[in-house]
């Protein structure tokens, strides 16, 4: 029973904005980890350093992780929050979060907000100087978590752009070439999370190089010469060597050569996933990727045909043969089945949320919150992803039958759909352990371009490469647990706890675009994994 | 022959047979999947029609099996439907389709007779291979029943004439009928209602005052009976303000009326009665005397017109003919569904109720809901109000008495609404004339504001979506008195007059009161209706995390006269260590203070605070409130198997709550028993579970690894009920064991680890219908969900196969998961595996024989 106590109290530091947990998070005091000589010493530099700016907060104010320093404080600001109307406190800036407080008097509570500072997308001056009526001149800094959050300075002081460089230069620490808050985050952890997840220990659980199992592990890629953005281990058929296997892969954009996801124990059917085949305004073909291909379905003795589910809609799919991409021709691939999925791009995907904040935050329109719901897409194009995936599934289940699914490059929809299928098919991933897995394979190992999609520590907010694809993937999986409430080890709140750190920049887990950057960046060696505090306060 | 041997009720006579008909099932989830479309199947029997419902008996085994649960109600029976619940009946001739209404002559070639029912369904029945007169007759036979010409021709009286015998001779246990004094009495002492505030006046004995209000009304304790006369005359259809609630600790009161009559516009509500009103409180509780909040129902929650036409709007989203039509509602069915208005509706009854509820028991203002008539939607929110501030309402007990005192005894006109009858009751027609006769779901409403209290509080009510439904359908089926009138007065009259006219022989002794002869002529559904049901059904209306978190040790006998607990007793009753079950209803599960919050509920404010005093304050803002599924799409064929995984969901919960309750139990019986050897109880424990341990390690060792991180195919989405927790074989200490699960998250973990076979180093299962080499995985592997959007979603959930489906529900034949289930209470329970299959013998015996 103690574990299943701890899980609901899950979320210490979690970057919540209501009073009642950020009073929660107070309670285990910053000093958890004060037994770490070397830290102990540098807390004590950070101290002295302090010791200027904190003389004029309140003691306990804030409260600070390991690691965190204070470097701003502002007084007599007032948050205007959309709900509760405006609060009159003092405003702390660390390197992890903003702290706003506002002291309890005879007409309210006690106020706190708490924001980390990776949520911020961007932070705009308004009103002017001279701007007439009261809370006109402040700052309202836009977050990732569609929140619009505004402050409203006096005049007078002047205190605006102070706080406005502060924040610049704390929330997009890559733009001004710093690191973010993880590699200076120093809770430690019962137990280790980048441990969690072992490429090899995965792949032998579904068999893989096993006797009387056509699939083998593959290290061809351990320099990740033949593709950048893979693992350097793979899951390829055992009937290819690995020669064939480079040459096989320069068919594929960006070297995304077909690769194991997941393979079904008894019948051996794989979800196997890659990037799009080059094709062309020529229309190539390539040998290699053809008896690659088939080597793949010849993989599964049951299979007639491997099922080729290219996920997104047929025209866009056509539209990028002219730039030298495409989809696989028909008459080249014989015992195949070809079929589009219809999943919109990450722009659509960018666009539908952006409506769908702008729906939510802060007032609802209760006459049309139904028809503006429709009319923002968002739950189509869930609805489409979950199809997809129940496609897959399907197939694997029902038709004993592989299942290939690529995209363009093979790092968005189809992570979403080869992890969606999987938690379909397996148990095992609907574990928390089974879980982190999913998420530590088909999408941090296999390249779903986190810090780009997301902008962490980067201030130029309208990039267009960011979009909310894992987001997308987490509601899908949200929907599953409604339909299917006991069938998860883990409930809303753990789902919700990944989102907040997908953001908040305190864990090292969803830092860098793909394993080879990660290496670089040193993640594992210098930061904490999300999985760690998620396991040790489970068990 | 077939109709004979169907177990028919008391009083139930068979009408009318048609043999030879076709049941047309238009379309099922297996055909869509098929791709056969809009193509459906037919199975041929005999469809009946006897007093009390039509009833459809297939010929031959085979198509009992593919009629399945398609016409049936679990009220009635299956294959069978109460004649009442049948809204409109329709005939195809050459292709047309006509309504049958009364007494239109039928025509020679009816090819097929379309029937709607109240619960939104469409049965099919094609009557071309029937021999003529039968088609006839049981047309004939369907319309005459559905909607008699009188009151006195409805089942109710059959049905009571019938089981008069039975009929219990003591009714002190019987529910409260508020016909009579005694109950109104035993009311305002429970809710410690001071004599010298309210009084209960027997001036509308004869109902001369109103005669849609029940004869006893409670009204200030200084008023005269003989000015009670003129109040009643300023008000809309006599309507006089009469009390509804009082809040135990101040004495604010809730009370409602008709609005003044616009004949006099000039004369304002009589002062001295409505200040007499305003003022009643308790003694002790000085409150600054703000004056009676007044509050329009008309204005803000709309007619019973708008409601009808709400209503009406709802039904054609919900009746898709075929999967095509399906698909094409589903595209714009967020946006058919705001733009039908039932949604607002409910929005602005909830908002209403949570106005009364915040004046009355925040700002310790008195209430006066007035309505035109007062009669509808006035029910709806004075009752709902009262169940957001009375937790004593929210047992099952309690709303039965709320439904009776608020809408029964004032004067709902059900059999209007309902649309019982065809023409207005002979025996006495109804004197009130301004009141709209129109038919209109203004109960389902009720129902519905019901619902969605229940999902942002889902612990707080006893009984379950199940019930509700039900309810609804006992409201139509005229099955007994409770709701055929539209008036106590009516009710009373026919009582009265079918005494005189040997209704019930001449033994029947003379009433002594009104109220016996109620008694006597029908009996009231409350203390019976649910004796129709099954027995799993009946297990099914209750809500089971209401006995874990809600108010089950503080259970209100409703024959003892204990005053209501005073409010701030109350935070016992809730479990203040479960603050996540508070706001929100489902999402109250977890915690809502990550940012997302505001995507989903508009949780904000102070509900906590108050739900711990008992008080409810709903979310009422645009996405809080949620179309019914349970109801609107109910028999819509794609979410059969959604609304199935729900119901085994929910059975789950009752057991594992019985478990719970069971090891209570028999903890306590230890405690007592164990005495002064605790000690020697705890070092014993201690071994039991170090060998456990030891002997959990030995297993685990014993398999190959790459074995033991196999997918555990087995684990069932579906849980069968193997695992059964033996009580009487606990041998532990109260810290270790799940009695003291405290939150709903908590709760669903542990639903979880039943569930789900975590841990378990099991082998594949081989699939039920034995697959080439055993090499399907077994049922309910697969989670296929409906690509489905939330809300209208093509939520199915389908389990792999159909086979599978009933194999693995309740009473399977599929091997349950696979033993060695290492919940966590498996360190200290045995754990029983019943049903372990073929497959399973083997290694379920290896494992099950290492347990201690």
């Amino acid at each position: 029973m103690a574990d299943i106590q701890d899980k609901t109290k899950l979320g210490s530091p979690s970057p919540g904005s209501s009073p009642r947990l950020a009073r929660k998070e107070a309670s285990p005091t910053p000093s958890g980890g004060g037994g770490v000589s070397p830290f102990s010493q540098r807390k004590r530099e950070a101290e002295t350093l302090q010791e200027a700016i904190t003389a004029t907060a309140l003691p306990g104010d804030p409260p600070l992780l390991p690691g965190e320093l204070l470097s701003f404080i502002a007084h007599d600001i007032t948050y205007l929050d959309p709900f509760l109307g405006a609060r009159t406190g003092s405003l702390y800036i660390t390197d992890y979060k903003m702290y706003f407080k506002s002291p309890s008097d005879d007409k309210a509570e006690e106020y706190i907000l708490h924001v980390p500072l990776g949520v911020i997308s961007h932070v705009e001056k308004m009103g002017r100087s001279r701007s007439k009526g009261e809370n006109a001149y402040g700052l309202e800094i836009f977050c990732k978590d569609m929140r619009t959050l505004k402050f409203a300075h006096k005049q007078e002081t002047h205190g605006r752009r102070g706080m406005y460089e502060r924040l610049q230069i704390v929330s997009f620490p890559i733009s001004y070439g710093k690191n973010p808050f993880a590699y200076s985050f120093k809770q430690s952890y019962p137990t280790n999370g980048w441990e969690v997840y072992d490429p090899v220990r995965e792949l032998k659980r579904l068999s893989v190089g096993a006797e009387n199992v056509p699939w083998r592990i593959s290290e061809t890629n351990s320099d990740y010469s033949m593709c950048e953005t893979y693992p350097t281990i793979l899951g390829v058929p055992a009937s290819v060597n690995d020669e064939t296997l480079v040459l096989a892969s320069q068919f594929r954009s960006k070297g995304r050569m077909p690769v194991l996801s997941w393979l079904h124990p008894v019948t051996h059917a794989s979800i196997t996933r890659s990037s799009q085949p080059l094709v062309g305004a020529s229309r190539k073909r390539s040998k290699e990727d053809e008896d690659y291909l088939s080597a793949i379905l010849k993989a599964n003795k049951y299979g007639k045909k491997l099922y080729v589910m290219d996920a997104r809609p047929k025209i866009n799919a056509y539209a990028n043969i002219a730039m030298g991409g495409g989809y696989e021709l028909d008459e080249a691939y014989p015992n195949m089945d070809f079929s589009f999925l219809d999943i919109g791009n990450i722009h659509v995907m960018r666009d539908s949320l952006s409506k769908l904040q702008d729906i939510c935050y802060p007032d609802v329109d209760d006459q049309r919150w139904y028809s503006s719901l429709e009319a923002t897409h968002w739950l189509d194009h869930i609805k489409t992803v979950l199809g997809g995936a129940v496609k897959v599934a399907e197939v694997i289940e029902r038709q004993r039958s592989s299942v290939l699914v690529h995209c363009t490059d093979g790092w968005d929809r189809t992570a979403q759909l080869t992890a969606l299928a999987m938690l379909m098919l397996d148990p095992f991933y609907r574990t928390i352990q089974g879980f982190e897995i999913v998420v530590e394979k088909e999408w941090i190992s296999f390249g779903h371009k986190f810090s780009q999609r997301l902008g962490h520590g980067d201030r130029n907010h309208s990039d267009d490469q960011r979009a909310p694809i894992f987001l997308q993937f987490i509601d899908c999986v949200w929907q599953m647990t409604v339909q299917f409430p006991y069938a998860f080890e883990f409930n809303e709140h753990f789902l919700v706890t990944i989102l907040d750190h997908l953001y908040s920049c305190l864990f090292g887990t969803f830092i860098g675009n793909c394993e080879k950057q990660r290496e670089k960046l040193k993640v594992r060696v210098k930061t904490m994994s999300l999985w760690s505090f998620i396991n040790s306060q489970v068990k | 022959m077939a109709a004979n041997s169907i177990a028919k009720l008391p009083g139930e006579l068979v009408v009318a047979e048609a043999h030879r008909t076709q049941c047309l099932i238009q379309y099922t989830e297996n055909q869509e999947s098929g791709g056969k479309g809009g193509g459906g199947t037919a199975v041929s029997g005999t469809l009946s029609c006897t007093n009390y419902c039509f009833h459809f008996e297939p010929d031959a085994a085979q198509g009992l099996a593919r009629l399945g649960q398609y016409i049936s109600s679990q009220l009635a029976g299956s294959r069978r439907v109460p004649l009442g619940c049948v809204r409109e009946i329709y005939m195809i001739v050459g292709g047309r389709k006509k309504i049958l209404e009364g007494h239109a002559t039928l025509p020679r070639k009816i090819s097929e007779i379309e029937i709607i029912c109240v619960d939104l369904r469409r049965l099919v029945f094609s009557v071309k291979q029937c021999p003529k007169n039968e088609a006839s007759s049981i047309l004939n036979a369907l319309v005459r029943h559905t909607n008699p010409s009188s009151l006195s021709l409805l089942f109710a009286f059959d049905f009571a004439r019938a089981t008069r015998q039975r009929r219990p001779s003591q009714t002190n246990d019987s529910a409260p009928l508020f016909l009579g004094v005694r109950d109104w009495q035993r009311e305002l002492t429970r809710l410690g209602v001071a004599g010298d505030q309210w009084r209960i006046s027997d001036s509308n004995k004869e109902f001369l005052i109103c005669d849609s209000l029940c004869p006893f009304l409670v009204v200030p304790a200084n008023s005269r009976d003989n000015t009670l006369d003129y109040v009643a005359s300023l008000h809309h259809g006599n309507r006089l303000p009469v009390w509804c609630w009082s809040h135990p600790n101040t004495g604010v009161s809730l009370t409602r009326g008709g609005a003044p009559s616009i004949d006099d516009p000039s004369e304002a509500p009589d002062p001295s009665y409505m200040y007499a009103v305003s003022m009643a409180r308790n003694i002790g509780h000085q409150i600054e005397n703000k004056g009676t909040a007044t509050l329009d129902i008309t204005r803000t929650c709309g007619t019973v017109w708008d409601l009808r036409s709400a209503f009406s709007n709802m039904r054609d989203l919900s009746m898709p003919g075929s999967p095509q039509e399906l698909a094409g509602l589903d595209r714009k069915w967020l946006t058919g569904m705001e733009s039908a208005g039932w949604l607002p509706m409910v929005r602005n009854c909830l908002r209403l109720a949570k106005t009364v509820s915040q004046n009355l028991c925040i700002d310790h203002r008195p209430v006066f809901l007035q309505e035109e008539g007062g009669r509808d939607l006035s029910c709806v929110v004075s009752s709902l109000a009262q169940l957001m501030m009375d937790p004593h309402y929210r047992s099952i007990s309690g709303f039965q008495a709320l439904v009776q005192k608020d809408w029964v005894a004032m004067g709902h006109p059900f059999s209007t609404r309902h649309h019982l009858i065809t023409k207005p009751p002979s025996l006495s027609p109804d004197s009130v004339t301004d009141e709209p006769s129109v038919e209109a779901p203004t109960f389902l409403l009720f129902l519905d504001c019901v619902w969605q209290l229940s999902l942002q509080f889902p612990s707080a009510f006893e009984f379950s979506e199940f019930y509700l439904l039900q309810l609804h359908s006992l409201t139509y089926a005229s099955l007994y008195g409770t709701f055929v009138f539209n008036s106590p007065k009516i009710c009373l009259q026919v009582a009265m007059l079918s005494r005189h006219s040997q209704f019930f022989g001449s033994d029947e002794g003379v009433p002594d009161s009104n109220e016996t002869c109620y008694e006597g002529l029908l009996r009231p559904a409350w203390g019976h209706w649910r004796d129709n049901l099954t027995r799993e059904d009946r297990e099914y209306c209750h809500n089971p995390l209401y006995y874990i978190f809600g108010n089950s040790e503080a259970r209100y006998d409703f024959n003892t006269s204990d005053p209501l607990p005073m409010y701030d007793q109350f935070s016992s009753i809730f479990d203040d260590t479960a603050p996540n079950l508070v706001v929100g209803g489902s999402y109250g599960l977890y915690n809502r203070d990550s940012p997302m919050k505001d995507l989903h509920v508009a949780g904000r404010g102070k509900t906590s605070h108050h739900y711990q005093q008992g008080l409810l304050l709903p979310e009422t803002s645009g996405c809080s409130v949620k179309p019914w599924l349970g109801f609107f799409a109910r028999h819509i064929p794609d979410f059969q198997e959604h609304f199935a995984e729900q119901r085994r969901v929910r059975e789950r919960e009752v057991r594992l709550v019985k478990d719970v309750r069971r090891l209570k139990d028999t903890l306590n019986e230890l405690e007592l028993s164990v005495g002064a050897i605790t000690s020697d109880l705890t070092s014993f424990v201690g071994a039991i579970l170090a060998a456990r341990e030891r002997e959990r390690r030995n297993r685990m060792s014993s398999l190959s690894p790459d074995h033991a991180h196999r997918p555990r195919l087995s684990a069932m989405l579906v849980p069968s009920d193997d695992v059964e927790v033996r009580g009487s074989e606990v041998n532990s200490s109260s810290k270790t064991l799940p009695t003291k699960v405290q939150s709903l998250a908590e709760f669903t973990e542990t639903l979880y680890m039943f569930s789900d076979d975590r841990g378990t180093p099991s082998g594949l299962r081989k699939s039920a219908d034995g697959a080439v080499g055993g090499a399907s995985p077994g049922p309910g592997n697969a989670l296929s969900p409906g690509s489905g959007r939330s809300p209208i979603t093509k939520t199915r959930l389908r389990v792999t196969r159909t086979e599978s489906i009933e194999s693995s529900s309740l009473h399977s034949r599929t091997p349950g998961p696979a033993s060695g289930h290492i919940p966590l209470l498996a360190n200290k329970i045995l754990i029983r595996e019943q049903n372990v299959g073929p497959e399973e013998e083997e290694r379920g015996g290896e494992t099950a024989g290492k347990r201690i």
